[in-house]
This record gives C-alpha cells, sequence and structure tokens, in this order.
C-alpha cells in the first residue's frame, strides 16, 4: 500500500515508465496524479528536470533509455525538449550579468572617481599673494603634496582600470569558448525508428534521414523480431565502408508482452549523404542470422 | 503515419450526448467537459502516448457508448479516469508489436526564418517577464559544472530550497511558452496581433 504522500522519486519512476508493469502501483499513482490538482505543478516541474538532465548528458544509462525509448514518445515532450534546449542555448550564450554590469559600472566609477578627485583639487588653489608668506608656503606645501597624492591615486586608478580590462577580455574569452564547447556538448538529435529489416521487404523504400550540418547524434530505435532476447551485435556500415564506422554490443528492450527492440545513440560525424545499414546479429549465433536494416542519409 | 490517416473524430451527436451527461447546465457541462479533456490528455501525455487527442476521442466514444448505463455515477472525473486507463491499457497491448511505427520521427525540422522568429519572440518574451524571474532563470542558465551548480545552490536558498526552484523555473518556462507561442501567433498573422493589441 502506498503512503498518502508521492514522493519526488516515485513520480520520476511512473514518468518514465517503470511503474507500467506493476499494476496496483501504476493505478495508484496515476489516479492520484489524474485526480490532485495539486501535483501538477509538481509532475510538471519533474518533467523538466528529467529533460535538463538529459540535455546536460547527467542522466545514467538506464534513465537515458528510458528516456529516448518511453518518455519522448510523446510530441508534446520532445517539443518541451526543444524549447528547453533553446532556452538554454539562449540563456548559455547571454554575457554574465556580473560581466555586463561591470563595464559600465567599472567606468562609471572610475569617471566619478576622478571627478570627485577634479572637484577636490579645485578649492585648493593658491590663495592671493598679498597674504602672509608663511601662509602662502603653508598652500604651496599642501598644493605640492596634494598633486603627489592625486597623481599617485590617478595612476592606481588606471592601473586598476588596466587589470579591470585585462580580466574583461579574459572572461570574455573564456565565456566564447564555453559558448563553443556548449555547442558541441549539447547536439542536435534526429529520431531513426528502424522496423523492417532488408529480408522483409527488399522491394520497400528505405527510410531517409536528413541530416544536417548541425546533427550531432542519431538516437537509432530498431525492432527486432518477437520474442526476441540476449545480447546482440550491432554496428553501421555503408557500401564503401564494411566496418569502423560504429560499433555495440547492446541488450534489447523487452516489453512484458514480448515484444523487443534496441535503443541506442549514434554520432553522426563519420556519416555522410549515402546508403547505410546497421547490422544486428545476436551475439549466440544459436539466436539467429544477422539482419540488415537500410536507411538513406540525405543532405 | 496510419495511426494518423485512420484518426477517429468525436461526432457532433456524441459530443452532445456527453456534454449533457456532465450536467443539464451547458455552461456547466462545458466547464466540466474542459476539465476532464485537459486532465486526461494530460494523463495519456504522462503515459508517453504518441496521439493524445485521439485517445481522448477514443475515451468519450466508449463513455458516449455506456452512457444509458452509467447515468447515476456519482463522479464523472473518476469514471472518465478508469475509462481513460483503460483506453491506454489497451492501445498499449495493441501496439507493442507495432510501437515503433509511432512518429518518433526526426523532430519538426525548423527553417533558418523560423529559427529566427523564435529566438526573435524569446528576447522579446524575456524582457515582459517580471525582472526578479529574469534574474533567476538568467542565473540558473549560468555557468558550467560546479560553478553552476553552486550557483543553482544559491538560487535555491533564496527560494526556499531546491523543489521550489525547480516549481519557480517550471512556472517561469510555462510562461515563456505561453509568451512565445503568442508572439509566433501575431507575427504570422497580424489581423490576430490587431485585434489583440
Amino acid at each position: 500500500m502506498m503512503s498518502n504522500v508521492l514522493d519526488t522519486n516515485q513520480i520520476r519512476q511512473y514518468l518514465l515508465g517503470r511503474l507500467d508493469d506493476n499494476e496496483n502501483l501504476e493505478k495508484e499513482v496515476s489516479q492520484r496524479l489524474f485526480l490532485d490538482d495539486g501535483l501538477s505543478e509538481q509532475v510538471d516541474a519533474i518533467e523538466d528536470e528529467i529533460i535538463e538532465e538529459y540535455l546536460e548528458g547527467t542522466l545514467n544509462a538506464a534513465d537515458r533509455q528510458a528516456v529516448t525509448g518511453y518518455f519522448l514518445r510523446s510530441r508534446e515532450r520532445r517539443e518541451k525538449l526543444r524549447f528547453n534546449q533553446l532556452l538554454r542555448r539562449h540563456f548559455e550564450s547571454q554575457p554574465r550579468a556580473s560581466e555586463a554590469a561591470a563595464t559600465p559600472t567599472s567606468a562609471g566609477n572610475l569617471v566619478s572617481q576622478i571627478d570627485r578627485k577634479s572637484e577636490k583639487a579645485v578649492p585648493v588653489r593658491p590663495r592671493a599673494y598679498w597674504q602672509s608668506p608663511a601662509m602662502v608656503f603653508g598652500q604651496l606645501a599642501a598644493l605640492v603634496l596634494l598633486s603627489a597624492l592625486s597623481l599617485t591615486y590617478i595612476s592606481s586608478l588606471h592601473n586598476r582600470q588596466a587589470l579591470l580590462e585585462a580580466s574583461l577580455g579574459r572572461e570574455r574569452a573564456n565565456s566564447a569558448e564555453r559558448a563553443r564547447q556548449t555547442a558541441l556538448l549539447q547536439p542536435a538529435m534526429v529520431a531513426l525508428t528502424l522496423v523492417s529489416d532488408r529480408s522483409r521487404d527488399a522491394s520497400a523504400q528505405i527510410p531517409k534521414l536528413p541530416l544536417k550540418g548541425s546533427t550531432d547524434r542519431l538516437i537509432v530505435e530498431i525492432a527486432l523480431p518477437a520474442g526476441s532476447s540476449g545480447s546482440y551485435d550491432v554496428h553501421l556500415e555503408s557500401k564503401e565502408v564494411k566496418s569502423g564506422l560504429w560499433s555495440a554490443k547492446l541488450m534489447p528492450i523487452v516489453s512484458p508482452q514480448g515484444d523487443a527492440r534496441l535503443v541506442f545513440d549514434v554520432p553522426t560525424r563519420q556519416i555522410t549523404p549515402g546508403i547505410y545499414s546497421f547490422v544486428v546479429a545476436p551475439t549466440n549465433p544459436s539466436g539467429g542470422s544477422q539482419r540488415y536494416y537500410d536507411f538513406a542519409v540525405q543532405p | 503515419m496510419a495511426a494518423r490517416d485512420s484518426k477517429r473524430v468525436l461526432t457532433a451527436e456524441a459530443f452532445g450526448k456527453f456534454l449533457r451527461w456532465l450536467s443539464n447546465d451547458d455552461e456547466q457541462a462545458v466547464r466540466e467537459y474542459q476539465l476532464i479533456r485537459k486532465k486526461v490528455v494530460r494523463y495519456f501525455i504522462q503515459k508517453s502516448c504518441p496521439d493524445p487527442d485521439q485517445m481522448f476521442d477514443e475515451t468519450v466514444d466508449i463513455i458516449v457508448g455506456k452512457i444509458d448505463a452509467c447515468a447515476d455515477i456519482a463522479s464523472p472525473l473518476a469514471y472518465c479516469f478508469g475509462v481513460a486507463r483503460n483506453v491506454w491499457r489497451q492501445n498499449l497491448r495493441e501496439n507493442k508489436s507495432v510501437v515503433l511505427e509511432w512518429d518518433v520521427p526526426s523532430p519538426p525540422q525548423h527553417d533558418a526564418d523560423e529559427h529566427e522568429r523564435e529566438l526573435q519572440c524569446l528576447e522579446r518574451c524575456v524582457g515582459h517577464l517580471a525582472s526578479n524571474d529574469r534574474d533567476v532563470v538568467t542565473r540558473y542558465h549560468q555557468g558550467q559544472g560546479l560553478e553552476k551548480i553552486k550557483t543553482r545552490k544559491l538560487l535555491a536558498d533564496g527560494v526556499g530550497g531546491m523543489n521550489a526552484l525547480r516549481i519557480r523555473m517550471c512556472r517561469i518556462r510555462k510562461d515563456l511558452r505561453r509568451c512565445i507561442v503568442d508572439c509566433l501567433e501575431r507575427r504570422l498573422n497580424p489581423k490576430y496581433s490587431e485585434v489583440q493589441e
């Protein structure tokens, strides 16, 4: 029996589809989420958190697989993911608030400090010659001292300004580098679903995959024959290159009904327009023959 | 995309019958319908269903077919949940074997102009945020690695904890999404803009 309070982790597991096989628990959680309006904001926040961790690459392998194989089946969530990506890129490309504020404030301070200094200097002009020599001497001495102090002060301000400018320059360079790294770390993704292998319908049109230069990763899902189990050796080949493009040993996701699929992601750096196949072979030879899942990459 | 081609449409007759079941008062019935629709569609989205609207129509179809037998249901909302859950389970069973035909598809490809429009709207909408929200969302996305974690911790301390920060960010994102959708709509449809502004 579930407690009265749904905890964050339970909701998270529910959203990742992990409760679907536990009928009673799934029913209780979904009923609570359906009827209790107070939970809807928390559910949204947890969805956002999952998407954020997915984009940041901080999900563990199992959660990542649950996201690509289950969570992102929903168009609404894919749209949410795209929006979050847009938001992240927008804000991460902005200059830091502290940095943006630094230039005008520092310059402003500098100007106002110098102005204040000048204003201080004005009243200390030498007095009229008819005043006593001692007074004149004293005032001259004070003026010299004040001038020397002013020069030292202004010189230190110049040095500080130079240091600030150098530091600002470094920060800007770091920012630009971070923005570049961010673009690399948050690649655009394209999903590819392959249902029919070459043997099922050789005459069928093979799936076409438009690939833009900004796409760095393919999220691939391959339907396996019902009842498939055990691990699979998967590799990517083209007409020209039979090995070395990409390969992995993978375990399928098997539903309670026995349907199996492989979900994985592949970097696109070696993929250029042309015809490709994922060759899927059971690691254990008694598990059946290898299958070819073809697709065409278009510019 | 066979599923989309065979999409079912809720008929006017079925819709009317459903509304009458919810309430004899027209306005009340529409309010109840909107609430149920929102909740059922949301439920199907949470279950990662590729076409929640179609499944909602299926749910209503089933309820309409049983309306005579369920006239005395105390809570239409709870009853709708039960039916929606059965529709989901049925859909799960039927689509398991073809689950990969869902349109997993490549994320919609946005052309450069559209992307530019989106960015302009985003800039505009960020500018319309309350200054404290703008500050939170800006700082939330700043920094990398440990620095980012520290910034978020500071933000969380300021708003009442990490959960409160998540919810605050969720609200800000929602506001921004609504604002951007509205902004794009205005740009694509100047007449809409004239009427609204």
